[in-house]
């Protein structure tokens, strides 16, 4: 008879991995942590669908692997992450998924080559998934200084948002005087939970360059953050969301050295640029690209590609308010798509000579438009 | 003697000019009746020249390839029947200069914004207006449908005094987008690449 497979996550201890721990400790010091619980060995159907029922729909599984692998896990693909889970089927797949992820591989082939008989999995947190208006992420300490600040990233929707890199999010810091700096971001995509099923829809251009947050839920959000790193011990980096008057912990794990803004460089591994060119419309996102060779294929567009063609003129105007980014083969600082790029605040990268041959349409990419690079995602 | 255009040429031609937009405002593009300009759209429609499309919250009327190779095709035929081609590429090579200049003044609006950097680029594009009504006027002793430009932008600058997102916001009949539009239309009626 082995543990039990199935922990309230307010119960949580370090046989549940990092990310549960964390969250039991936040739920047990009375932060708000949405309910939920943690799965750790191998999956028992019936106390998981009395588990599920008892959460209700929809959900947010995540693997909670040990926390320096969860971060490399997520850089080389793996799942880390469900969200819009809805009934005990879907459950026990993402489940099976995400603990498939991280340490797990290594220890499974390990175990394989070994002879061992039960390959161990990563345990993996299922909670209900909160509807946000607006999410982010928070780090109790400056990642890019070391310094006390609170750094606050924050966009419209979901937190996947912010956390994925798919939109240049607005960024607060607060200082440990209580002064707030920031500077608003772009915003031009958000996902959402609507009516069953997870939306990728693009933001209005009024809404893009309106702050995410109001002076008092900056306050919260960085004082929530600080006494969560007191509770804890430790800086944190933190994932909220703020549903209604609600402020919501999602995630939390220490701040390592590794750490950084999801925006910035050093948050992400040596990848390989396909292409360079002039970077003329600033930001970093990414999306999947959608090579288009002309009017006819505009339909394949979705909110939250990345547009991918050789010029564009204002037949192309409408396109540039849904997509993510933008990245031209010709063009130049003042091309069309420059100027349109940075009206809809979408990164752009213009004379980028063989993007249409060297970006494989419908593949994962990151656009840099500070630097002007375009760069592959595992 | 200028020549007028028709109105099967000015609404297609619309739609080029507008890239995205709605019946209304293509028939209001060249002051033409919006229920022909809906007749009209339909039977493009009907021969897969103009399609019906939504991007996000909006929906309107967009070219096909198709659509815009008939485009050129009646500008082509148009212009050759007035006979002003070379004018034509003469105001379009006068053209470059000052869209070199208006560009790189709505760049440095969107990129440094400041009310500094406001002031000088209204300057900047106010210093264009003069050789812009020039430019209209030679076209227009050719083809009355390039009217309204220098109008429309002067109106913008006009408002961008109060507000700057007159000078280069794509929802707003801005200057840039006045500017762009004019570029647009010189490079589709003479039939050549940007």
């Amino acid at each position: 008879m082995g543990p039990v497979p199935i922990i309230g996550l307010d119960e949580a201890d370090a046989t549940c991995g990092g990310k549960a721990l964390g969250l039991g400790l936040l739920s047990r010091s009375g932060f708000n942590v949405p309910n939920g619980f943690v799965v750790v060995g191998d999956l028992d159907a019936l106390a998981l669908g009395a588990a599920v029922d008892r959460l209700g729909a929809p959900m947010a599984v995540r693997s909670s692997g040990l926390l320096e692998d969860s971060a490399t896990a997520s850089f080389a693909g793996q799942l880390q992450t469900v969200l819009g889970v809805v009934g005990s089927a879907e459950a026990a797949a993402a489940i099976l998924a995400c603990g498939r992820s991280g340490t797990a591989d290594r220890v499974r082939a390990y175990a394989v080559r070994t002879g061992a008989a039960t390959p161990p999995r990563v345990p993996v947190v299922v909670q209900r998934l909160v509807a946000a208006e607006v999410a982010g992420v928070v780090f109790t300490q400056d990642p890019r200084t070391g310094l006390d600040d609170v750094v606050i990233e924050a966009a419209w929707g979901l937190g996947g948002s912010v956390v994925d890199g798919q939109v240049v999010p607005d960024r607060f810091t607060v200082s440990a005087l209580g002064t707030v700096e920031g500077s608003v971001g772009s915003k031009a995509t958000r996902l959402d939970w609507r009516d069953g099923e997870l939306i990728r829809s693009a933001v209005p251009t009024q809404e893009r360059r309106r702050a995410a947050l109001t002076h008092a839920q900056i306050r919260e959000i960085a004082g929530t953050a600080r006494e969560a790193h007191g509770a804890l011990g430790y800086p944190l980096d933190i994932e909220w969301a703020i549903s209604g008057d609600t402020l919501w912990l999602l995630q939390a794990r220490p701040i390592t050295t590794a750490s950084s803004p999801p925006g910035s460089p050093a948050a992400r591994p040596a990848s390989i640029v396909l292409v360079s060119g002039v970077g003329c419309s600033p930001g970093r996102v990414n999306g999947v690209a959608r090579v288009v060779h002309g009017l006819d294929e505009f339909t394949r567009v979705r909110p939250g590609d990345v547009l991918v063609c050789r010029t564009t003129d204002p037949a192309w105007t409408p396109l540039f308010s849904v997509v993510s980014a933008v990245v031209t083969e010709s063009g130049g600082l003042l091309s069309h798509a420059a100027i349109v790029a940075r009206e809809a605040g979408v990164p752009a990268v213009v004379v980028a000579g063989g993007a249409m041959r060297r970006i494989v349409d419908g593949s994962h990419i990151a656009v840099d438009g500070t630097q002007g690079t375009v760069s592959a995602r595992p | 003697m200028a020549h007028t255009s028709s109105p099967d040429l000015l609404t297609l031609h619309a739609l080029r000019l507008k890239g995205f937009a709605d019946t209304v405002v293509l028939a209001d593009r060249f002051d033409l009746d919006a229920e022909a300009t809906q007749e009209v759209l339909d039977d493009y429609a009907a021969k897969g020249w103009v399609t019906s499309s939504s991007f996000g919250d909006l929906s309107g009327w967009s070219l096909t390839e198709a659509g815009r190779r008939a485009n050129e095709d009646q500008l082509a035929h148009e212009l050759d029947g007035v006979g002003s081609r070379d004018e034509l590429a003469h105001v379009h090579d006068a053209f470059l200069p000052y869209n070199a200049t208006v560009t790189a003044a709505c760049s440095a609006a969107q990129l440094s914004p400041s009310p500094a950097t406001y002031d000088q680029v209204r300057v900047q594009l106010t210093d264009v207006t003069p050789a812009l009504m020039a430019l209209e006027a030679d076209l227009t002793a050719r083809l009355t449908r390039f009217a309204g430009y220098h109008r429309r932008f002067r109106v913008a600058l006009f408002r961008a005094d109060d507000d700057p997102r007159w000078l280069t916001a794509t929802e707003l009949d801005s200057c840039h987008r006045v500017w762009f539009e004019l570029h647009e239309d010189l490079i589709a009626t003479l039939g050549i690449t940007r």
